[in-house]
């Protein structure tokens, strides 16, 4: 219940059992709402990263049998950084639009979202001669793979799963689902396949425009 | 069905799922303080229909010519109620359930539709400082006091005149 | 829009089939009741020719006539019906269909939902189309148009009677009155087409029958015209057998015929007493389902019982069939196209426009296109503002041209010619907008539409041709609901009827969106109707979208609901759900499941209601109280009614909500220390040293554990043993909104051997208010050994009903199951891959064999003692086990402070001593012990772990148990104690002496501000040294007490200056006890306490001497202090000691230590051990429980009073009362070569006071410092009256060279003589705070 100048009103959540008011309490001190986002990149030293990512491979290398698992569960963790990044990352890029078409939104990621995370524009993006859902983004030197040594018994892991995940979850959540999974090929590259339904959907603003 | 009345507000956040992630509703207080509950459960289900009939108006207009800007006003529209919406870059939707003006007060039309594209804005604001929150679970209810009471805050300054 | 029986076309070209009236003779009637038929059923079946029939235009060309069929309609199915039975009528056939219906075995369709799901509605609506089709059969006659007229009639007459003949003339007679005397709107045409059938039963057929039957039929053709009669002979067939005969068409047309023909009675019977057709049309809104037993009676029996038509061969059949053709072929439709003709006649003989007319039909394509009906329709709008009243009363006679056009229109349309039906309508149309006769406009318009969509030459193509016979009908319904009959004016409104079409063919053209806007449009059309009209557009939204979809099913079923269509409405929800469910729009879901719950309670299908339940109930905090009863109270309804078994009886309830997982199981009395989970490391170390001390700690020793929660490891079941008390401890809590009473809750077991031994103490009945939570607690005791499984809880729940009198309050026996899940896993690396419980085991017990079980606590443990204090305990223990404890010891957390008798001692264990060795079951001892606080003042906590053995070690029982008891305590200031030492300097010594100097200070001002602490005596155990006063050297008229009374009050400090010197111990002489008594007169309890005391302190020695290095001087001061508690006295004793370092002497012997008594020095307090004291017990004085919290707060609070009385007398003398000076000599005296010098001082002090006349009395106290010493008494008094002023002389002894600030050292007191209150003193300080002197 909030009195204000002009008008009473009661504001609630339907959560709350019905009949009891659901009273918000002034006793907040300084929320992380409060704060403001930071609109400017700040840059980390790669080495803390590489420590933070070596602990994360580390860790998840423990609570797994197979390796397939361990790029899943990196792949998850790069989705993590991937979706939670993509609003704030768009709101900063994109402005008030949110992209519609897939060719952008795929240099958007090569381009602006690669400097944001590393400082540098993704090597190349390909598109696959055979599949027209398929896309290439290559990445000569990773930073998740420069500073992991594979031991040779896992020497078909690949960490780019992080980066996969992430790229990903970036694309999914913004409306362009699709898998995409890490290969190590010219250093590292993304295979990018689109749901079919994506490619007609496209197709279909072309026919509009 | 009972309609509703004038002066009622019902936000909404909807998840990948359709599913509501925050619901949060402002109701303008006539004089007897008792009757609020009744009014709420008269009408809190009728709110949580006309949103989620509407979200198909909102996925419509997705794909719509103006499908990439992020505001779509009056999506869809119920008795006197009309439905606002916002679509984030990550797909999640704000739906607004506002009174329609009747065309008397239609000189107001223009500057409420800023006055709602204002708000969506501040809540998205928010939204963006919780999502980058690793301890919120992405599509999952919003639980966070903190956010709540933003929220509230940002109804207050924008919407009470609405 | 649902899938339909008929295609869109078909449909729409049966809606308008030829009609004919049919008159039948009753004997003709009878012939055909041989076969239990009437004529117009017996023909029915072959009212659709299957031979093909063709149909020619006015330019001769020639079409097939598709699906073509034959409307017969006796002489009450002709006459218009009364709306309120056609109402009823529709009801009824709806409930019916959904009666029939079956969800589960009616074609599916899939609905694609957002988050790549997808659910299963039914695709089919059957009661839709019975609605639609008896909507339109049962559509009563207009002015606007004649299609639905009678194009002629059927005189039926059989050669059963003499003359068939003079029959048929009474026949035409009937058929020409109704003719005359039919009211508006008409509905059997002027001069319509007559045709004659003679029947034939050739069952008894006779030859003069044939010549009745040849006379007839030749007069017919004679009057009418060959083609216009027949002779139909029927009844060839022998009843017997027609069993095997396959032929019969007529049973599956019965169903569908019966209805009609007795509604049609019904009706006719309604029309004649119209009373009664109003009382059936208010029950009819009330319940409409009244009627219905009546019309199933009727229905189904006839249907079955009857056998039809068993005189009926297929001969018959045959003949039938073809006097169908031949009457439709060779008389109906030539009859129809010649009407056309001379209608086409009147039309250009009237005004000569046939060409336009023909080529009408072309325009309509043509790029310029037909007049808009949008223009058409704001034409009429305009012409609606200006007259709209006697706009829409435009009538035109039947000869009236525009007639003329609409009847040739209707004919083509009959015959299946739609190009040309299309081109009449069109001029039709036209005139009547220009007319301004919108309702004739809009019927016209509604068959232009019609024709439009189905005439062959139509090809829709692009967008705007699909919507274009939409167009038409828009403006149909446009100008119909504008203009047209009023619900009082007309039961069924043309728009409806247009909508129905105008949505079929949106249909076929699939344009659902529009189809929806055509349904929508009629939301204020009675519930059944727009009930019937939403699901639909429902139904138009299922493949677009799918929420929306939804939401018109809510209204559908909303509308459903009020129209008291049940079945419909539920059925209309559940589809809702579909799209809802699981999706957390919960109040929504709430709001749907409680509609289907409430109306599938009212018909009484409970099981349709029940899985419903289990949503709301676990939901229940979103409704209000008022929902959350009659939710319940529907289950409990629901429940009762579907039960089948007796132990069906209990419910799995979770009201109130049992929480599962917080349940304590806990196997020790209660006791705080017990009733904690996570038992503090402290706890866990003492019992690990005890059992190691005990020598059977084994690798995998685990602590004992006695409760079992959520935050305990449970993969280990509780123990206990036979006989003992175990308690479990479940958490409730109410999620309703009103107060719910849990009545005789009891646990079940899972069936073993245990539970017929089980005592369980009963737990009364609780009840919790709104949303309250709370605790059931259950104790039971078991006597077998074995294993205990608790697998649930049984209770009856009463809710009680406010403002509800017939039912008393809600009673529910409730059932809840417990199922634990324990911690995760996360050690092994299978745990951290997958996700692992541990089994939790809190709820099995095991039960073991009988043990001792030792209960102890303290008796009389002060909360607050004075540090130092000596205070007598008891500890009494008590065997609640089975079996007796043979060993006991304890282990506490502060080792030193717990002093017991004859225990011997084992690091810091101390096995305690049990009367003859053992403590039998149901016994109880009680132990002393000596308790001496702590010198540092605080809060303490001392933890005791009581550990015993029993006979016999059970079998896997543990070895031992324990037991913990926990107290907390004040300890408060009491005196302070410092001191110095250095070695003796007098030149005259052989033996080495040292001079120590103590300084009690009385320090507690709260408690004891106005009590002072006694100091009794001063003793030393040091083997080696005695002690003696100093002032033994003094000369004799200063010897005595070395404080004046020997009594510190408040602030005050004493100080001791003493002589140790160093024995030699003589062979034999074991004693090392020295001492010497403080305050003057000691009464008999000081005197046993010095007794207790220099016990003590003796085997502290023995015990403590080897800890300490063996040149230290160990001094205790004992002390007392006298409460006076409301009258009584009682004293309370204590000891305070420190132990100073001794120097024998050295070269640098100026060297010199200071030692205090550290805080946690109390180690070297009187807590050493003792073995024995054996009188310790009468010598201590019993301390009431607390002295210091009960007693002493009085007296602190008259302290407090003593305190404003002080300030009060400082006000009153203002500034200093007493100045003083020391003389310092004037030659600046030097340390001998001994080290030390004595320097004879004389202080000056003079009393400032001269108005007052009290004298006060000045005392001096002496301070010894570091380096300096007084030499003498400590303290001097004197008396001064005002302006008095008075000498003092004393001598002090510094040690080394050095300036010395006099004013630190000396310390004077002064209080009014006659003060009652010792408490009002004041201390000065010299006017210049500096008396410096040098030592060189």
């Amino acid at each position: 219940m909030s009195i204000t100048s002009q008008s009473v009103y009661y504001v609630g959540d339907l959560k709350t059992p019905l009949g009891l008011h659901s009273v918000i309490s002034q006793d907040f001190g300084p929320s992380v709402f409060d704060q403001s986002l930071k609109k400017d990149v700040t840059f980390w030293p790669v080495s803390t990263f590489a420590l933070l990512f070596a602990q994360a491979v580390d860790y998840y290398q423990h609570r797994v049998d197979t390796i397939r698992q361990l790029e899943d569960k990196l792949s998850h963790l790069g989705g993590q950084v991937g979706s939670r990044l993509l609003d704030h990352f768009m709101s900063n890029h994109q402005k008030t639009k949110r992209e519609q078409r897939i060719l952008p939104m795929l240099l958007l990621v090569k381009g602006a979202l690669w400097k944001h995370l590393f400082g540098k524009e993704a090597d190349q993006l390909e598109q696959s001669n055979e599949a027209d859902n398929t896309y290439y983004i290559i990445e000569k030197d990773a930073v998740t793979n420069r500073f992991i040594s594979v031991p040779r018994d896992k020497s078909s892991l690949n960490c780019g799963a992080f980066l996969a995940g992430l790229v990903q979850s970036f694309l999914s959540d913004s409306g362009f689902a699709c898998s995409v999974v890490a290969h190590a090929h010219k250093g590292t590259t993304l295979v990018v396949e689109f749901d079919k339904a994506i490619v007609v959907r496209d197709k279909s603003y072309d026919g509009s425009r | 069905m009972t309609f509703p009345q004038f002066g009622r507000l019902y936000f909404v956040i909807v998840g990948h799922r359709d599913q509501p992630l925050f619901e949060f509703e402002a109701l303008k207080h006539d004089d007897s303080t008792s009757s609020i509950p009744l009014q709420r459960e008269d009408y809190r289900h009728l709110c949580q229909f006309v949103v989620h009939a509407a979200l198909d108006a909102v996925e419509a207009s997705l794909v719509g010519p103006q499908g990439s800007q992020m505001f779509f006003k009056n999506v869809d529209r119920f008795n006197e109620w009309s439905v606002s919406a916002f679509v984030t870059s990550s797909l999640i939707k704000f739906v607004l359930l506002h009174p329609v003006r009747d065309d008397s007060q239609s000189a107001m039309r223009k500057e409420e539709s800023d006055i709602i594209r204002n708000f969506f804005y501040a809540v998205y604001e928010i939204y963006m400082k919780l999502a980058l929150n690793p301890f919120y679970e992405l599509d999952s209810e919003i639980s966070s006091r903190g956010f709540r009471e933003k929220l509230h805050q940002l109804v207050k300054k924008h919407l009470l005149n609405l | 829009m649902a899938r339909t029986r008929l295609t869109p076309k078909e449909f729409l070209q049966e809606c308008f089939p030829p009609r004919l009236l049919c008159l039948i003779s009753e004997d003709a009637q009878e012939v055909c009741q041989k076969n239990n038929l009437d004529f117009i059923q017996l023909i029915r079946p072959f009212c659709r020719p299957t031979n093909d029939l063709i149909s020619s235009d006015l330019t001769n060309r020639r079409f097939y006539m598709k699906n073509f069929y034959l409307h017969v309609c006796s002489l009450e199915q002709a006459s218009p019906c009364n709306p309120n039975i056609t109402r009823n009528l529709f009801n009824d056939h709806v409930t019916q269909c959904v009666e029939n219906f079956d969800p589960h075995h009616s074609p599916q369709i899939d609905i694609a939902l957002s988050d790549n799901t997808s659910v299963a509605v039914p695709a089919t609506t059957p009661w839709y189309e019975v609605f639609r089709d008896d909507y339109i059969r049962f559509f009563p006659p207009y002015d606007y148009e004649c299609i639905r007229d009678l194009l002629g009639c059927l005189f039926v007459v059989s050669t059963s009677i003499a003359d068939p003949v003079g029959r048929a003339k009474a026949l035409i007679e009937q058929q020409v009155q109704l003719q005359a005397n039919q009211k508006n709107p008409r509905w059997l045409g002027p001069n319509i087409l007559k045709y004659f059938v003679v029947l034939d039963d050739l069952s008894t057929s006779s030859p003069d029958t044939k010549v009745r039957g040849e006379s007839a039929l030749h007069y017919f053709t004679t009057t009418y015209g060959e083609t216009n009669c027949c002779l139909l002979g029927i009844n060839s067939g022998t009843g017997r057998n027609i069993d095997e005969a396959p032929f019969n068409p007529w049973e599956n047309s019965m169903t569908y015929s019966t209805p009609s023909n007795d509604d049609m009675a019904s009706a006719a019977v309604a029309e004649t007493l119209p009373e009664v057709n109003g009382a059936n049309e208010a029950e009819g809104m009330d319940h409409p389902l009244a009627i219905t037993p009546h019309r199933t009676v009727t229905n189904g029996p006839d249907a079955e019982e009857k056998r039809v038509g068993m005189l009926l061969s297929q001969e018959d059949g045959r003949r039938i069939e073809t006097f169908i053709t031949d009457l439709v072929n060779k008389c109906l439709v030539p009859y129809a196209e010649r009407q056309i003709k001379i209608l086409n006649e009147l039309i250009i003989s009237k005004k000569g426009i046939h060409r336009t007319l023909v080529n009408a039909t072309k325009k309509i394509f043509g790029p310029s296109g037909p007049p808009r009906p949008g223009a058409a329709s704001s034409r009429s709008s305009t012409s609606s503002s200006s007259s709209s009243t006697n706009v829409s009363q435009v009538v035109y006679m039947t000869e009236a041209v525009e007639m003329h056009n609409r009847k040739a229109g209707d004919l083509s349309l009959i015959l299946q010619l739609y190009d040309q039906a299309l081109g009449f309508y069109q001029s039709a149309r036209r005139d009547y907008s220009s007319d301004q006769a919108w309702n004739y406009y809009a019927a016209a318009s509604e068959m232009c539409g019609l024709c439009v969509f189905l005439s062959p030459a139509t090809a829709f193509s692009t967008v705007n041709a699909k919507a274009f016979p939409l167009q038409f009908f828009e403006a149909a319904i446009k100008s119909y609901s504008e203009y047209g009959p009023t619900k009082q004016q007309a039961s069924q409104s043309l728009s409806v009827r247009s909508t129905f079409f105008a949505t079929e063919v949106c249909k076929a053209l699939g344009l659902f969106d529009e189809a929806a806007a055509f349904f929508k449009t009629h939301t204020e059309e009675f519930d059944l109707l727009s009930g019937l009209f939403l699901e639909q557009a429902g139904h138009c939204y299922l493949k677009s979208s799918p929420r929306k979809f939804s939401f018109q099913m809510i209204f559908a079923g909303y509308r459903y609901f009020k129209a008291a269509q049940k079945k419909l409405g539920i059925l209309a929800y559940k589809q809702a759900l579909k799209v809802f469910e699981g999706r957390q729009w919960s109040i929504a879901e709430d709001h749907i499941r409680m509609n289907i719950v409430r109306h599938s309670m009212l018909l009484r299908s409970y099981q349709e209601a029940l899985p419903h339940f289990a949503f709301l109930l676990t939901g229940v905090r979103r409704q209000v109280a008022s929902q959350q009863l009659l939710i319940l109270k529907d289950f409990l309804t629901c429940r009762r009614s579907v039960q089948s078994s007796p132990d069906e009886r209990v419910i799995n309830l979770d009201i109130p909500l049992i929480k599962v997982q917080k349940i304590r199981t806990i196997t020790a009395p209660a006791n705080d220390s017990f009733l904690v989970e996570s038992v503090d490391e402290e706890w866990l170390a003492l019992e690990e040293k005890a059992v190691e001390a005990k020598g059977h700690a084994h690798p995998h020793f685990r602590h004992q554990q006695f409760v079992f929660s959520d935050k305990t490891d449970n993969r280990h079941s509780p123990m206990i043993s036979a006989g003992e008390v175990l308690t479990v401890e479940i958490p409730l809590q109410n999620p309703l909104g009103l107060p719910v009473t849990v009545k005789a809750p009891r646990l079940t077991f899972q069936p073993g051997n245990l539970e017929e031994t089980l005592v369980v103490e009963a737990v009364d009945d609780v009840t919790l208010a709104a949303e309250e939570e709370t605790v059931l607690r259950f104790r039971l005791t078991v006597k077998e050994t074995g294993m205990l499984k608790i697998n649930g809880i049984e209770h009856v729940v009463y809710i009680q009903v406010e403002n509800d009198t017939e039912e008393g309050p809600l009673c529910i026996n409730a059932r809840k199951s417990f199922e634990i899940t324990g911690r995760r896993l996360n050690v092994s690396k299978a745990d951290k891959a997958g996700i692992v419980y541990t089994p939790d085991r809190r709820l099995d017990i095991i039960v073991t064999e009988p043990r001792g079980k030792v209960v102890g606590n303290w008796e009389n443990f002060p909360r607050g003692v004075l540090s130092g204090q000596v205070v007598r305990l008891g500890l009494t223990i008590d065997n609640q086990g089975g079996r007796s404890v043979n060993h006991l010891a304890i282990l506490s957390s502060l080792p030193h402070v717990l002093i017991f008798f004859n225990a011997p001692k084992d690091g810091d264990i101390l096995t305690l001593p049990l009367p003859n060795g053992s403590l039998e079951p149901r016994k109880k001892v009680s132990l002393s012990a000596v308790f001496v606080a702590p010198s540092a003042a605080g809060s303490y906590t001392i933890k005791c772990l009581l550990y015993f053995r029993s006979t016999p070690d059970g079998d896997k029982a543990p070895k031992y148990g324990i037991w913990r008891i926990q107290h907390d305590f004040q300890v408060l200031p009491g005196i302070t104690l410092k001191g110095t030492i250095q070695p003796s300097l007098s030149p005259s010594q052989k033996e080495p002496e040292n001079l120590i100097t103590l300084q009690a200070a009385h320090v507690n001002e709260v408690q004891l501000q106005n009590i002072s602490i006694k100091l009794i005596e001063l003793l030393s155990t040091t083997p080696h040294w005695t002690i003696s006063n100093l002032d033994e050297t003094l000369p004799p008229d200063q010897k005595g007490t070395l404080i004046s009374n020997g009594s510190l009050s408040y602030g005050e400090e004493a100080f001791l200056a003493l002589l140790a010197r160093q024995r030699y111990l003589v062979e034999g002489d074991s004693t090392t006890l020295s001492a010497f008594t403080i305050g003057p007169e000691l009464d008999a309890t000081d005197h046993n306490f010095i007794k207790a005391a220099r016990t003590i302190a003796a085997f502290a020695n023995e015990d403590g001497g080897r800890r300490e290095q063996q040149d230290a001087i160990r001094l205790r001061l004992l002390w007392k202090v006298t409460l006076v508690t409301d009258g009584k006295t009682s004293n309370v004793f204590g000891i305070r000691s420190i132990a100073l370092p001794i120097f024998t002497r050295s070269r640098e012997g100026v060297e010199q230590a200071v030692v205090r008594s550290p805080p946690g020095g109390d180690n070297a307090d009187g807590a050493d051990q003792v073995r024995t004291v054996p009188d310790i017990a009468e010598i201590l004085t019993k301390v009431p429980d607390d002295p210091f919290v009960s007693s002493i707060r009085l007296q602190s609070l008259t302290a407090a009073a003593g305190v404003d009385g002080a300030t009060t007398q400082e006000a009153q003398y203002g500034v200093d009362i007493i100045s003083w000076s020391v003389h310092l000599p004037e030659v600046e005296p030097s340390v001998n070569d001994e080290g030390f010098c004595v320097v004879s001082l004389t202080m000056e002090l003079s009393c400032r006071l001269t108005t007052t006349h009290d004298s006060f009395e000045v005392s001096v106290d002496l301070r010894s410092g570091s380096r300096c010493f007084p030499v003498g008494a400590r303290r001097h008094q004197v008396v001064l009256r005002p302006a008095e002023s008075c000498p003092l002389a004393f001598q002090y002894c510094f040690t080394t060279a050095g300036t010395y600030n006099m004013a630190e050292f000396v310390l004077v007191k002064a209080m009014p003589v006659r003060q009652l209150q010792p408490s009002t003193v004041k201390l000065q300080r010299p006017a210049n705070n500096q008396m410096l002197m040098r030592i060189l």
